[in-house]
């Protein structure tokens, strides 16, 4: 029978009288449930952010600092008379990288230390909590990456090729290997990578530097654009419920 | 016992990715001198050539220089220089193509003996005089630095120098070769560091060393078992990835019978061509990897977790480059960079590089030339790291 | 409160791990029994919402907890088996730690870590790092997270493995307590915790439901099949293949004791046993110990 049948046999049958008595029964029943249920206290991203600090974003602001702080002694030194001759642009390009990598030791973290199941089972959800420990951590990144972007100097180019590219790059391959790679061996795998990275970077950079490597500026933002999608992407797919199951073992 | 923990080693999955990176880096970097090389003239109507062609025609550009330069020679180039500077504007390109030889190859390393910037402001017959003039600015080169003790030790180092110097083309005249084979070097030092970092960490933090010190070989004799296989892997990886690098180069660019004090830096002492630079560069790179390596051994050994002796070892790794950058010009700087493990490698810095830069380490009336240290300090820092993570393995408790 | 749970199923590629399971829990304490790899782990998972189910759903009070999300989250507390910790975290930052992941605002979230630590006695090693502590210890501090944000429903995951009988007594009366007018599921390999203190328990194999009911109810499969007998020590070897084996207790005169469960008696002079959950456990499981055995 089509549903349009149905629908005209309904409104042709007598509907039964409301019974007023029903319906406040049922009202008040309602709100009995409803007033029974537990308030859910809200959440702000505020207080999420800010609770991810002393422990997620502390240590690797740390690792940062100290890494600042060599930026901030190499910017200093190139301001000499001396410093025309150091390779500043690949300085700041290491730097940026360095900068990626600080975070490194605390990419799935959750998952070596068993903590992921406990932390799923949590009010938080693992978007919110990945998202609140990504802006937690970023703020150190912004801080760092504009520091190795002043120790480049240069025009928007030079800061887009030499810093926002490796530093990018870095964190998206990073963070790949540590989301595919085994968890006991993905901290290596990364560092080893990371670190031919920077080798490269630093070759290229100095290239760059003495205008023997020219870059497009449409060629670096879709390096930056690639990479920014690549990280949004490995960020999706540590919360998606197929890396879960692999995180507790199963599918192995 | 030896080939079972090589064994164990090289089948851990990352071992082969790390090494895989590091051999797909070594040849990347290397088909980068080849496809990134450079030529531009301005003659004619300005030619920009790249990759293997710039290479022919820069090697072809070079016969017209190979061979001993004698100071007859490099005063008669330098008046052919000067007399198309001087019409440049009636001078014809077939003129003008007649210096490129000499002002696309070596001439720009002649006026740093003279301390001045520009080959123009010298003289037919001062640049004839270019032997004696460099022996000059070697002393007062390293009196300014370092005092006269490290300039009696520097002239004494020359005294050996052959002259006149040798120009061919070659992989050190016509490549960046000798910039970048200090950067591949690094990253497979950084990548065998990494191999090794978790060889005794891991078993500490998983429990599994707990069951194996209990075993009859499980401390002495696994410990060294252990520390010789990480030894022999990094240099297996080390030797072939320079190999692939090498190998590249040399099938390319040829070796080079250059001077190295043409090629690279007036201030190079010694009689050293740059093929010779480049066995020093890689005997120089091994020691620095097994140092390396060694010191990593010993990290591991002593920390309970795999990630923080990889923080350390990457640090320590990292530590030559920005030590180049801080104490630029400082004794201190130098010393501090030798002293450590990975002294002879780094971004920047290196065996090729303190060749180049006439640099001295100095104690009193004592000054040792830096590549001398360069290769002594890792000979001595591999086997005393290798011993010390003996030691810390077998003294070490669970907890 | 109800936790309705119906036909549940999870599927991993060819495998699955729970087919099809249904049934309500009700207030009080629940016990789920099962071998290793029966499916108990992946059903409370499932519970806890970290698991999304091939088919099937879990309601709450007539809501489902996949939408009820944060909400269900809010009222759930669970303790896996494996219990994991930053290495560098003491007691006080795991637990200041998992309130802040439980929503809990700071102040209140002090005062409830000082009560569970009262009543866990972690007040001594609270400031201490978790991996100095002994591994029961660890457990209750486990237990501690789990009971953080004053759950409605509990779901523990091998809860007492690790804790002396002392403190796995204690353990089993502070639960009792709780489940007042809450859920609590614990499952478990130490069939004593849910006699003394479950009022229902379900039964899993092979992913699926095999019973269900109080522990007298789910006794009754067993009932007749338990019997003791006396066997001289030179015939023991032989009695071991021919009847699964409970226990075995030395005895004078060179004789031992043994429990056995199987259809009829089998052994010289055996005679009925008031069945136990244990007996129950090894005759519902006794092909998956036959295989372990070979």
């Amino acid at each position: 029978m089509k549903s349009r049948d149905i629908k005209s046999a309904l409104r042709s049958m007598p509907a039964p009288a409301v019974d007023a008595g029903h319906v406040a029964s049922t009202l008040a029943l309602c709100r009995a449930g409803y007033c029974a249920r537990r308030p859910l206290r809200p959440l702000t991203v505020r207080e999420l952010i800010g609770r991810q600090l002393r422990f997620t974003a502390l240590p690797v602001w740390l690792l940062q600092g100290a890494l600042l702080s060599v930026i901030c002694l190499v910017m200093g030194v190139s301001r000499t008379v001396d410093g025309a001759a150091l390779p500043i642009p690949a300085c700041a390009s290491l730097s940026a990288e360095l900068a990626a990598l600080t975070a490194l030791p605390f990419y799935g973290r959750a998952r070596r230390y068993g903590m992921s199941e406990v932390e799923a089972a949590a009010r938080v959800s693992r978007t919110r909590l990945a998202l609140s420990r990504m802006a937690a951590v970023g703020v150190g990144d912004v801080v760092c990456v504009s520091a190795a972007a002043l120790l480049c100097g240069g025009g928007w180019l030079d800061v887009l090729v030499l810093v926002a590219v490796p530093f990018l790059l870095t964190s998206a391959a990073a963070l790949a290997v540590s989301l595919l790679a085994e968890r006991d061996s993905s901290p290596f795998i990364a560092v080893g990578l990371s670190a031919a990275l920077a080798a490269l970077y630093w070759t290229l950079a100095q290239r760059f530097a003495q205008g023997l490597l020219r870059v497009s500026p449409s060629a670096a933002l879709a390096v930056c654009a690639a990479a920014v999608l690549a990280l949004a992407w490995e960020y999706r797919f540590s919360t998606s419920e197929k890396h879960i199951e692999k995180e507790l073992g199963y599918g192995t | 016992m030896y080939r079972l923990e090589l064994k164990r080693i090289l089948k851990t999955r990352s071992t082969v990715i790390l090494a895989v990176i590091a051999m797909f880096f070594s040849i990347f970097l290397a088909l980068l001198n080849i496809f990134d090389n450079y030529y531009y003239t301005s003659i004619g109507s300005g030619v920009t050539m790249r990759g293997l062609a710039a290479i022919e025609y820069k090697r072809t550009l070079a016969t017209a220089c190979k061979g001993e330069w004698t100071p007859e020679r490099i005063s008669d180039a330098f008046a052919e220089v000067a007399h198309v500077r001087e019409h440049h504007d009636t001078a014809t390109d077939a003129e003008k193509r007649s210096i490129e030889p000499y002002i696309h190859t070596f001439i720009s390393r002649i006026p740093q003996v003279y301390g001045v910037a520009d080959s123009s402001t010298i003289s037919p017959e001062e640049a004839s005089d270019y032997y004696c003039q460099r022996k000059a600015y070697i002393e007062e080169a390293t009196v300014l630095s370092y005092g006269p003790a490290a300039a009696e030790t520097a002239l004494k180092l020359d005294d050996g120098t052959t002259e006149p110097f040798q120009y061919e083309f070659g992989f050190g005249t016509g490549s960046d070769a000798a910039s970048s084979l200090p950067v591949c070097l690094f990253a497979v030092a950084v990548v065998c560091s990494v191999i090794c970092a978790p060889v005794f960490a891991s078993d500490y933090y998983s429990g599994a060393d707990d069951i194996q010190r209990c075993a009859l070989y499980g401390r002495k004799r696994l410990g060294g078992t252990r520390v010789l296989a990480a030894l022999t892997l990094s240099a297996a990886l080390y030797a072939a990835c320079a190999a692939a690098f090498v190998a590249i180069t040399l099938a390319v660019f040829g070796p080079d019978g250059t001077s190295a004090q043409l090629a690279l830096d007036a201030l190079v002492l010694g009689n050293l061509t740059m093929n010779g630079v480049l066995l020093l560069a890689l005997v120089a790179g091994l020691l620095s990897v097994l140092a390396m390596t060694a010191f990593t051994l010993w990290l591991s050994a002593h920390m309970r977790r795999p990630v923080a002796v990889l923080a350390v070892s990457l640090a320590v790794a990292m530590s030559p480059t920005f030590l180049m950058v801080l104490l630029r010009g400082m004794p201190l700087g130098d010393w501090l960079r030798l002293l450590l493990p990975s002294g002879g490698l780094g971004l920047g810095t290196g065996m090729i590089v303190d060749i180049q830069a006439g640099k001295f380490l100095t104690l009193g009336p004592v000054a040792v030339w830096t590549p001398f240290a360069a290769l002594a300090i890792p000979l001595l820092e591999a086997p005393l790291f290798s011993l010390l993570a003996l030691y810390s393995y077998t003294r070490h408790e669970g907890r | 409160m109800e936790l309705e749970i119906q036909n549940l199923t999870k599927r991993f590629g060819a495998q699955t791990a729970v087919d099809g399971v249904s049934f309500t829990l009700t207030s009080g304490v629940w016990g789920l029994l099962g071998a290793n790899g029966a499916g108990k782990t992946t059903l409370m998972r499932m519970l806890a919402g970290i698991l999304t189910p091939t088919s099937g759903r879990v309601l709450c009070g007539g809501a489902d907890t996949r939408e009820m999300g944060e909400a269900w989250r809010d009222i759930l507390g669970y303790l896996p088996q494996n219990f994991g910790y930053y290495p560098e975290f003491t007691v006080a930052d795991y637990l200041d730690y998992m309130a802040a992941l439980k929503g809990l605002e700071r102040r209140a979230a002090r005062e409830r870590i000082g009560e569970l630590c009262a009543t866990l006695s972690l007040e001594r090693v609270y400031k201490s790092k978790i991996r100095n502590l002994s591994g029961g210890t660890q457990r209750r501090v486990g237990i501690a997270q789990a009971l953080l944000n004053d759950p409605q429903v509990l779901i523990l995951d091998e809860p007492t493995s690790g804790l002396d009988p002392g403190e796995r007594v204690r353990f089993r009366n502070l639960l009792s307590e709780f489940a007042r007018g809450r859920i609590v599921l614990i499952s478990t390999h130490i069939v004593s915790d849910v006699e003394y203190i479950a009022a229902k328990s379900a039964v899993m194999r092979g992913g699926r439901l095999i019973g269900l009911g109080t522990t007298a109810e789910l006794l009754r499969a067993v009932e007749g099949k338990v019997f003791t007998a006396l066997v001289p020590e030179s015939e023991l070897p032989r009695a071991e293949q021919e009847v699964r084996v409970v226990s075995l207790k030395g005895m004078d005169g060179a004789q031992v004791l043994v429990r056995y469960v199987a259809d009829a008696p089998l052994l010289r002079g055996s005679e009925f046993a008031e069945p136990r959950l244990e007996d129950l456990y090894l005759w519902l499981f006794k092909d998956e110990r036959r295989h372990e055995d070979v």
